[in-house]
């Protein structure tokens, strides 16, 4: 081997074989040591002072001790602990940069964070407390009903749950179980609960058990309407005090139920909303879950699809072959039953939210915000790198100190990380509180109970994101720190070191600019889709206008004892501060129940249909005025026209374009028409008005037509649906809500519940997508707005203080403040203009992406894009300014003296 | 003794070290403690400047280093000169006798 081989043999060594070659130079230091050591002794000195005398010349212990040090891994422990206290010392040197990591990572992270808590119910957990909720199917069974069919299934009879019961395969256990608001109380005590009926098993198959007291017996479950026995969730047990414990009663809608246990805390139920009370499925009759004719038993009825059911997968079964013996147990049944559809379906799916088939709007838009969540992260990220590359320049010095007095390079790395990785844990934390907060807005739309909550998984999330994060971003310019030249560091002289630094930071800052124009385009198109949602106009005040509903009849309201109720209600309601107009209907708006009825047209009318089939609807007078309803012709009911001479009718403006296709709509006004039997009888209902046309769902324009039949003259034509309060108050504020009912409730002492629905909660879940899309979009874009200007003010505020000394000499040679100026935009202006025209190709390309969540405008908006353009430019702009400032002002003489 | 530390051009010390294991292989402490002793205590080396001159030396391919046991049985790393080392020393040599030769002729005019 030649002489130089060998020589590069020990450079490659030196890095390859580090630790072999250090313990080697730790082994020679100290042979060295101990000769000398003997030397002195030899001349006389005493023990301790021959040592002493080595070491000094030696030339002093600390001068080697890093390189002694980090050979010997015993004390990796006490290096760590060493760095922590270095990392702990310099982060106090310099606050500001402290801060601004931290800061910075921590809204970063505590997106991310609140964001997976949120995905990580919906997505990786199971209901709580269910045991190996991955085993557990829910079973759809798909079924044509009279022409209406439901792909991806819905519930089924209580025939269809004991078919699979008794012949499906594969299933260790299944249960029916069905859920439905119930009231408990009477009058100002009456409140509204979530009740379950659950068949046989349902507990036991879920591995759920109680707290106390015990689960329903199979006979309970079995002999119809015979045991009135509940079992509590544990929180509503809690709330019920004495009642709600083991022999307690409760009252639910109008009959006593004795409780016999309350289940595990955790356990609410298999959907979103916690069920309070549980009922055995034999039991549901009677406590007002599953309606059915007196003397049947709803359970023998084939065509009653009310129950849902749930199974758990034995060992070894496959969902295809379960499915598929499951589908024939109903095929069996459905041979006998002639009038259902012959060839259903099952199909299983699992419990886990967001993996449902029939999963909600909010699980796509949480795997869109864990997308958005993190490319803030990214943008936070480059953020700190960039304060960190920063950081290390100006820190070259210091690094170029510590390497000439021995430091090994791999321990200045260490040091280095173990700084960042220090930074971004507190950022972490910072984050987790950032989380939390967060969680609170989460908790405001509808998720699964665990959603949005911090427990030691998300806190394990936040935190190992932060050291992920801390080795990625922290690399980089600990490698920097340590492959600084020593004596070229010794020597460095401003601005000669930095070019290469000066591309990637500005690579970091077109990267930030990119991520941020896409967040703030999608941002915009969805503020603007939610703005075009509260744009629209759907013929009723929706932000002024509540419904009061309840089970009247139950609670023995019929006939005109009702009728005297209601008229109360509307003169007690009109009383009421904040009341505007109280009114009644059958239906109402946005009721999600209809009918139809027929309507002849006289032939008098020309070119009008001659049956047309509307929806029907009953309105008291002032009807119109209290939902807002404009009166386009005509008028609206009169309180005489109650014992007027013929009955009258409104129609909406769809009625009469569908009563006279193409005639102006005045035209039927005055007309008379033959609703439903009237032909037959030979008398009319004679129209007053045409009113604006309410939707039947806020989103949908396509409105249907409805003729509105004066429900002063005809209150009791319908036995289901209404009739409801519609009342019209100053703003519909839940707390107005609750006056309502408060109101209505004292009206007498055995009422049952009355629900106040504002019609702004009818539509929420029609709205809640756009909203939650504009909301967290909207807050995620502008951190991601802020973050870049960080960013962009970090890099150019670096330029400034690394070229103060050219700029002095530009100055001093009569350089104009336009011609710095003009140095300093091309240094920030460009990559931002660059990241700019790329953020908003990307987006212009990705933006049919989010066309679920848009509303009203095209996916390529200009006015989004031209906002999130004219947004990003401002804040460049203003991130430029501040620098630019400092950098006209730079005296020449100073700017050069400090060199 | 005489004074503490005569500071040594880098260059000068490089020489020192490759002239002094010219003679025989030696450990650090050893190629030092020679130093001294031939300089009669003039010369004195840092250990902070003798080991980075000596991993220079190495990296360079002048000298090469291994462990061996020591007369009394120690282990230590002696430091022998390489083929490349000694032409080296031989120009180092030359170059230095020509730099105190010029240093002379300045001092010599005074």
């Amino acid at each position: 081997m030649g002489d130089r081989m060998r020589a590069l043999r020990k450079q490659v060594d030196a890095v390859v074989r580090r630790d072999a070659v250090e313990s080697e130079r730790a082994e020679e230091f100290a042979f060295h040591l101990q000769m000398e050591t003997e030397k002195n002794l030899a001349q006389g000195m005493s023990p301790a002072e021959a040592r002493r005398a080595a070491l000094v010349e030696f030339g002093g212990l600390e001068r080697y001790a890093e390189r002694v040090r980090e050979s010997r891994r015993a004390r990796m422990l006490e290096d760590l602990w060493q760095d922590l206290r270095y990392a702990v010392r310099s982060m106090l040197r310099r606050p500001a940069f402290a801060a601004a990591v931290v800061a910075t990572l921590g809204l970063g992270i505590g997106g991310t964070t609140a964001v997976f808590s949120v995905a990580d119910a919906l997505y990786l957990r199971g209901p709580v407390g269910v045991a190996a909720p991955f085993e557990v199917m829910r079973l759809w069974i798909v079924r044509d009903e009279g022409g209406i069919q439901t792909p991806s299934g819905g519930p089924g009879s209580y025939v269809d749950y004991v078919a699979i019961r008794d012949a499906a395969h594969g299933l260790s256990g299944v249960a029916p179980h069905l859920m439905r608001a119930a009231d408990m109380g009477r009058g100002e005590a009456a409140e509204r609960i979530r009740a379950s009926a659950v068949g046989h098993g349902f507990f036991e198959l879920l591995g759920v058990t109680t707290a106390r007291g015990r689960l329903f017996h199979e006979v309970e479950g079995d002999v119809i309407d015979a045991y009135p026995v509940v079992v509590l969730s544990h929180h509503f047990a809690e709330r019920l005090g004495d009642a709600g414990d083991v022999g307690g009663t409760v009252d639910l809608n109008g009959r006593a139920f004795t409780v016999i246990g309350v289940l595990q805390p955790d356990f609410t139920g298999l959907d979103a909303q916690p069920v309070d009370v549980w009922v055995p499925m034999a039991a549901a009759g009677a406590a007002g879950l599953a309606s059915s004719e007196p003397g049947q038993d709803w359970r023998q009825v084939p065509e009653m699809a009310t129950v849902h059911l749930v199974g758990r997968l034995a060992p070894g079964a496959n969902r295809e072959q379960v499915a598929a013996s499951a589908t024939a147990a109903l095929r069996r049944v459905a041979a006998e039953a002639p009038q259902l559809d012959p060839t259903p379906e099952v199909l299983l799916g699992g419990v886990i939210p967001g993996r449902e088939m029939h999963r909600g709007q909010s699980a796509t838009l949480a795997l869109w915000l864990l997308v958005v969540a993190g490319i803030v992260l990214a943008i936070a990220c480059a953020n700190v790198l960039n304060l960190l590359l920063a950081r290390t320049t100006a820190r070259g010095r210091e690094n170029a100190v510590r390497l000439s007095l021995g430091a090994g390079r791999g321990r200045l790395v260490r040091q280095h990380l173990t700084e960042t990785l220090l930074l971004t844990l507190l950022g972490g934390a910072a984050g987790l509180l950032a989380a939390y907060w967060g969680a609170g807005i989460a908790r405001q739309f509808p998720l699964p109970p665990a959603a949005g909550g911090i427990d030691g998984r998300i806190i394990l999330f936040g935190m190992a994101t932060s050291l992920l994060i801390g080795f990625a971003v922290g690399v980089l310019p600990a490698l920097r720190a340590s492959r600084s030249n020593a004596a070229a560091g010794l020597r460095e002289a401003k601005g000669t070191l930095t070019v290469s630094r000066g591309r990637l930071r500005r690579t970091l800052l077109f990267a930030q600019v990119v991520l941020s124009v896409v967040l703030l385009v999608g941002a915009g198109l969805l503020v603007r889709s939610l703005q075009a949602v509260h744009a629209i106009d759907a013929g009723v005040d929706i932000d002024r206008v509540m419904i009061a509903s309840a089970d009247w009849g139950r609670a023995g309201y019929t006939g005109d004892e009702r009728e005297l109720l209601l008229a109360e209600a509307v003169r007690r309601l009109e009383d009421l501060p904040g009341v505007e107009r109280a009114a009644l209907a059958h239906f109402g708006p946005f009721a999600g129940a209809a009918m139809s009825g027929s309507v002849h047209a006289p032939d008098a009318l020309p070119g009008a249909t001659p049956v047309a089939h509307p929806e029907l609807d009953w309105a008291g007078t002032r009807y119109f005025d209290a939902t807002g309803t404009r009166i386009l012709a005509g008028r609206a009911f009169h309180p005489e026209d109650r014992d007027g001479p013929e009955p009258v009718a409104v129609v909406n403006e769809a009625a009469a374009h569908l009563l006279v296709p193409g005639a102006s709509i005045g035209e039927v006004v005055g007309a008379c028409v033959a609703v439903n039997t009237q032909l037959e009888r030979g008398t009319c209902t004679r129209i007053l008005g045409v009113a604006e046309t309410q939707r039947r769902r806020f989103l949908d324009a396509d409105a249907p037509p409805v003729i509105y039949l004066s429900r002063d003259r005809s209150p009791h034509v319908l036995t289901w649906g209404g009739p409801v309060l519609v009342v019209r108050t100053a703003s519909a504020a839940p707390a107005a809500a609750a006056q309502v009912r408060a109101a209505l409730q004292s009206l007498r002492p055995d009422l049952p519940y009355i629900s106040v629905q504002t019609l702004e909660e009818r539509t929420s879940g029609e709205l809640l997508p756009y909203r939650l899309g504009a909301t967290l979009f909207s807050l995620f874009g502008a951190l991601a707005l802020i973050l870049a200007a960080v960013g962009l003010y970090g890099v150019l505020g670096y330029y400034v203080t690394e070229r103060t000394a050219e700029i002095g000499i530009r100055r001093s040679l009569g350089a104009r403040d336009a011609a710095i100026l003009r140095l300093l935009a091309r240094q920030a202006l460009l990559p931002a203009g660059a990241g700019l025209v790329t953020g908003l190709l990307i987006a212009a390309a990705g933006a049919r992406l989010l066309e679920a969540l848009i509303f009203g405008i095209p996916a390529r908006d200009p006015v989004a894009f031209g906002a999130a353009a004219a947004f990003l430019l401002l804040v460049a702009l203003a991130a430029t300014v501040l620098p630019a400032r400092r950098a006209t002002n730079v005296d020449p003489a100073m700017a050069l003296r400090a060199e | 003794m005489t004074q503490k530390s005569t500071d040594m051009l880098r260059g000068t010390l490089d020489l020192l070290i490759l002239r002094t294991l010219a003679d025989a292989p030696l450990h650090g402490w050893g190629i030092a403690q020679r130093i001294q002793e031939v300089s009669r205590e003039a010369l004195q080396v840092g250990q902070g400047s003798l080991y980075p001159a000596l991993q220079r030396l190495e990296e360079k391919g002048w000298v090469d280093a291994e462990w061996k046991a020591t007369p009394d049985n120690r282990r230590a790393r002696y430091y022998r000169l390489t083929t490349t080392g000694r032409r080296a020393l031989r120009q180092e040599e030359a170059a230095w006798r020509r730099y105190v030769a010029a240093v002379d002729l300045i001092l010599g005019t005074r």
